[in-house]
């Protein structure tokens, strides 16, 4: 008799536990952008990433949080090209490129944010033999300045860093460190490439 | 020295006189809706409230880069005052959360006692039941073989 009472409570004790206590789970964010149509396809007008300038682009960034917490969330927009220096994944170090445009968000557990994204090249001049963007419409947001030189117009670059409020730091922080199973240094971000043509 | 004086009231009136940025309210604001979440809680009312917030500082921006700097400040105000609302009904959501979370441990543990006690009484009954009935199966059996002397 008492056995049994003691096999219950230890079977019942266990499966209250597991009741009151969240399973691990992998911690993580992913990112991605998808084209026009809503897939890893038609990212340019007629699949073409030579841009030209007023030709609209449509992209949609995706951001999903399995970090197991409500999280804040911010998506750096940045333009780079091909020599710049780009996130590094190894170090979690981001882009030393200053960002053009960004996006801030809470998200809660499991919760995906759709981000649309069409942009347009608004201005390129040609600077010996390279092509200068200095007009971007992002969202309908006119963005000037000197965004970013290729040789040729060759290899621009869209990258989006995913940036997330570090609750310890108290600031904004691009990587984060995973206890276990080894510690290791995760950061999330992604990029597409496109060409540019000068203002005629 | 007089000048030095007034320099460093000045400045001690302006610290006493700055309030914090909108980005370092909304990351206040974050701290503590994050509490509700851990205590098990949630406030989706709330989270979605500071998405508002966080669009008008996004507008705000935007604003800023196009050089209207009062829209710019007038959507930042509005920012900073819904942040403010909603940070004085955050309190609230932690105390439910919290008591949510100790009314669910409460449940599963009076649950679970609840379980072991029915199952032991369960068993217990079971086995006087049992042993009856095994006693009776015996009795039966000498009446039968009295019975079966005769």
């Amino acid at each position: 008799m008492i056995a049994f009472f003691v096999i219950v409570t230890v079977t019942v004790s266990a499966l209250a536990y597991v009741e009151l206590t969240p399973p691990y789970t992998d911690q993580f964010f992913s990112m991605w952008i998808v084209g026009s149509n809503g897939l890893t396809e038609n990212y340019f007008p007629n699949n073409n990433p030579n841009l030209i300038p007023s030709e609209q682009v449509n992209w949609t960034l995706g951001v999903y949080n399995h970090m197991s917490s409500l999280e804040y969330v911010v998506v750096q927009v940045k333009l780079l090209n091909a020599t710049e220096t780009p996130p590094n994944e190894q170090t979690g170090v981001p882009s030393p490129v200053p960002e053009i445009f960004e996006f801030a968000r809470v998200l809660v557990s499991n919760e995906t944010w759709t981000i649309p994204f069409p942009w347009t090249i608004l201005n390129a001049v040609s600077v010996n033999g390279a092509v200068l963007i200095n007009g971007l419409a992002i969202n309908g947001t006119m963005i000037t300045g000197n965004l970013a030189q290729a040789m040729g117009g060759l290899d621009f670059r869209f990258v989006f860093e995913l940036w997330f409020y570090d609750q310890t730091a108290g600031n904004l922080a691009f990587s984060w460190t995973t206890p276990t199973p080894t510690p290791a240094t995760y950061s999330v971000w992604t990029q597409l490439w496109f060409n540019a043509t000068a203002s005629s | 020295m007089l000048i030095v004086l007034f320099l460093v009231l000045t400045n001690v009136s302006l610290s006493y006189t700055q309030t914090p940025d909108v980005s370092t309210l909304s990351y206040q604001a974050f701290d503590q809706l994050a509490t509700v979440y851990r205590s098990g809680g949630s406030a989706p009312g709330l989270v979605s409230r500071l998405n508002s917030a966080l669009s008008l500082m996004e507008a705000a921006r935007i604003e800023r880069a196009q050089g209207n700097a009062s829209s710019a400040s007038a959507l930042e105000d509005q920012a900073r005052s819904m942040i403010e609302q909603l940070s004085n009904q955050i309190p609230a959501a932690q105390q439910q959360a919290v008591q949510e979370s100790n009314l669910r441990v409460e449940i599963t543990i009076a649950g679970a006692v609840f379980v072991v006690g029915l199952l032991t009484v369960c068993f217990y009954g079971s086995l006087r039941v049992w042993r009856w009935y095994e006693k009776e199966k015996l009795l039966e059996m000498r009446i039968l073989g009295e019975e079966t002397k005769n």
